[in-house]
């Protein structure tokens, strides 16, 4: 193929840019992993499965509850909302009238936008002591589930009505054109044409969830026990690096460091199950 | 000769959920209609009838409006941002009140959209699942995707694979292929926009024959640029033209009176052409 000079030149800059952002996270992996060294590679590294508790003033670093915790708080906001975004993007796409949609779409771009913070703080003034009234402190699993999913929903939401919109119009059509039903065309052609967008669009909100550290800490109680209820406190990772770092020093501060690593390869986890499934994809569209 | 013993088949395996075929092609009378999308007028005074049991073809220059007046009569103009004036009565009743069953009407009628759109899923499938939505079930279902393929002569071409995915067809057999499946709906009134458009001359043999035998207990509204097709199959023809950007019938009536004596200046000078074409071919 031709290729002309100034393509050429954009392109170089391009491949540049790539590698300056690909450095970074490489940057940021081996500077966890540097910090993390001296717990991780030594005698303390087992630790972290073996100690009876997460308790760093007196030497035990059992991760295993604030991973529980991270798990469960992603899973339980997960699988609230998914149906939530799934329901609501089929009604804007195909029952709601145009308008509704519209507006629709832009309330959830607002709710989108507001920080987490402060999602927290609704969750801290109006959610805890509403589960409080029905059992335990209010500060809980069930609590941090509530929070997380309402965080994610508006975002993907607009994700799966974009996946649902990216379906061709010649598809709807065709169907609608054959008497079959709104019901029958969104099952049979809109559905799993765009599944690989909603499966994409679940995975990104998963890695927001693992991520997302203010919200979950205002509202989950933070108890580094193993989290046995709904209704009981739970700390997740990234709650714990950020409660513990302003004090941490030593082998506290490398095992932070360590549980850093272990919320970045759970994100990885995550991404790489996206892109498999994008590569997925792409060679069923190519093969058919 | 392996056409008509298709065809013969096709008639022979009437079940019960055909028995609506038995009642007879409606009439469809188009009156006052107006089409417009967002402020911008694309139709006017669209005034004629596609008789029951009878090919009508809709001719006219290119952007003329021809598709868009052919989603009206099925209601798929409710699925654009635009606004229909008029009525379309499709035997007693006005499809455009609101009160009409848009489903129902669709299930009466068949349409082959300009462009083929085939379903991403398998050859197999683009034709059963329809049918499943349908209520067909059982053996019914694979003898109805055999028939209908064979119906327009895509059977041969894609038997060994119909497993596979209906969108490496090539866009003839794509076209073939919704028409098939439009068929096997078995609809009484079929809306074909430009069915032979992709065609090489041996399938629009094909399906012009099959056209030709849909015709009594179809009735068939049909666009078409080929104004020899036209001319071949339609009992009636109306002409769409454009004046001032807005597509209006400047002439329709029974084929022959219309290309040989047209009435309308407009028409003779669109389907003259072609008629010095034909003449000269022939
Ligand atoms: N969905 C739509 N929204 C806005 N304008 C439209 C839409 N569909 C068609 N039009 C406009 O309406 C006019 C008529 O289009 P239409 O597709 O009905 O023409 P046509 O007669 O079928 O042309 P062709 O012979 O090329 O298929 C065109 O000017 C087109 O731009
Ligand atoms: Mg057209």
């Amino acid at each position: 193929m031709y290729r002309h000079k100034v393509d050429i030149k954009f392109v170089g800059l391009l491949r540049l840019l790539v590698m300056l952002a690909a450095c970074i996270v490489l940057l940021i992996f081996g500077f966890l992993l540097t910090e993390a060294w001296p717990f991780l590679f030594s005698e303390h590294g087992g630790q972290l499965f073996t100690d009876a508790v997460w308790h760093p003033t007196t030497g035990q670093y059992n991760l295993v509850p604030v991973i529980l915790g991270t798990l469960y708080t992603t899973i339980g906001a997960v699988s609230v909302a998914v149906p939530f975004a799934l329901a609501t993007a089929i009604f804007c796409q195909f029952y709601a009238p145009r308008w509704f949609g519209r507006l629709y779409t832009s309330v959830m771009e607002v709710l989108a936008g507001i920080p987490s913070v402060v999602y927290g703080f609704w969750g801290l003034v109006v959610l805890v002591p509403l589960v409080a009234s029905w059992q335990g402190s209010g500060a809980s699993l069930l609590t941090g589930i509530l929070v997380l999913s309402l965080m994610i929903l508006p975002t993907g939401t607009l994700l799966a009505i974009a996946a649902l919109k990216q379906v061709p119009s010649e598809w709807i059509q065709g169907s609608y054109a054959l008497g079959l039903s709104r019901w029958a065309t969104i099952k049979n052609i809109a559905l799993p044409a765009s599944g690989h967008g909603m499966l994409n669009a679940l995975l990104l909100q998963s890695t927001r969830a693992i991520g997302e550290t203010m919200a979950v800490l205002m509202v989950c109680g933070n108890s580094t026990l193993f989290p046995f209820g709904l209704f009981e406190p739970v700390r997740t990772l990234s709650a714990n690096i950020a409660l513990e770092m302003a004090y941490a020093m030593e082998m506290h501060r490398a095992a932070l460091y360590s549980s850093a690593l272990v919320l970045m390869v759970m994100v990885f986890i995550l991404l790489f199950l996206n892109q498999f499934q994008n590569r997925l994809e792409s060679t069923a569209n190519g093969k058919s | 000769m392996t056409k008509s013993v298709a065809f013969g088949r096709k008639l022979q395996h009437t079940t019960p959920q055909d028995i609506s075929l038995q009642s007879g092609p409606p009439a469809i009378s188009i009156r006052n209609l107006g089409l417009s999308y967002g402020g911008h007028k694309v139709l006017k005074n669209i005034n004629f009838e596609a008789r029951a049991g009878k090919i009508t073809a809709l001719v006219g220059p290119s952007g003329c409006g021809k598709s868009s007046l052919l989603s009206v009569v099925n209601r798929l103009s409710d699925l654009q941002a635009c606004k229909v004036e008029g009525e379309v009565f499709i035997a007693e009743d006005n499809i455009l009140h609101s009160a009409v069953n848009v489903l129902k009407l669709r299930r009466r009628i068949g349409m082959v959209f300009q462009k083929p759109s085939p379903f991403p899923m398998s050859i197999r499938e683009n034709l059963l699942f329809p049918l499943r939505e349908y209520g067909v079930k059982g053996d019914q279902l694979e003898k109805t995707l055999e028939d209908n393929l064979r119906l327009v002569g895509l059977w041969d071409e894609v038997k060994t694979r119909l497993n596979d995915s209906a969108l490496v067809l090539s866009g003839g057999q794509q076209q073939r292929l919704c028409f098939a499946r439009c068929l096997s709906l078995n609809p009484k009134v079929l809306l074909l926009d430009e069915p032979c458009s992709a065609l090489d001359p041996r399938s629009t043999q094909i399906i012009e024959a099959l056209i030709w035998h849909l015709r009594e207990s179809h009735t068939i509204l049909m666009v078409t640029h080929n104004l020899a097709q036209a001319r071949r199959l339609a009992d009636d023809v109306a002409v769409c033209c454009l004046s001032d950007g807005v597509g209006s019938i400047v002439e329709s009536g029974k084929t022959a009176q219309v290309f040989d004596f047209p009435a309308h200046p407009v028409t003779a000078e669109y389907l003259g052409f072609e008629t010095a074409e034909v003449r000269s071919s022939d």
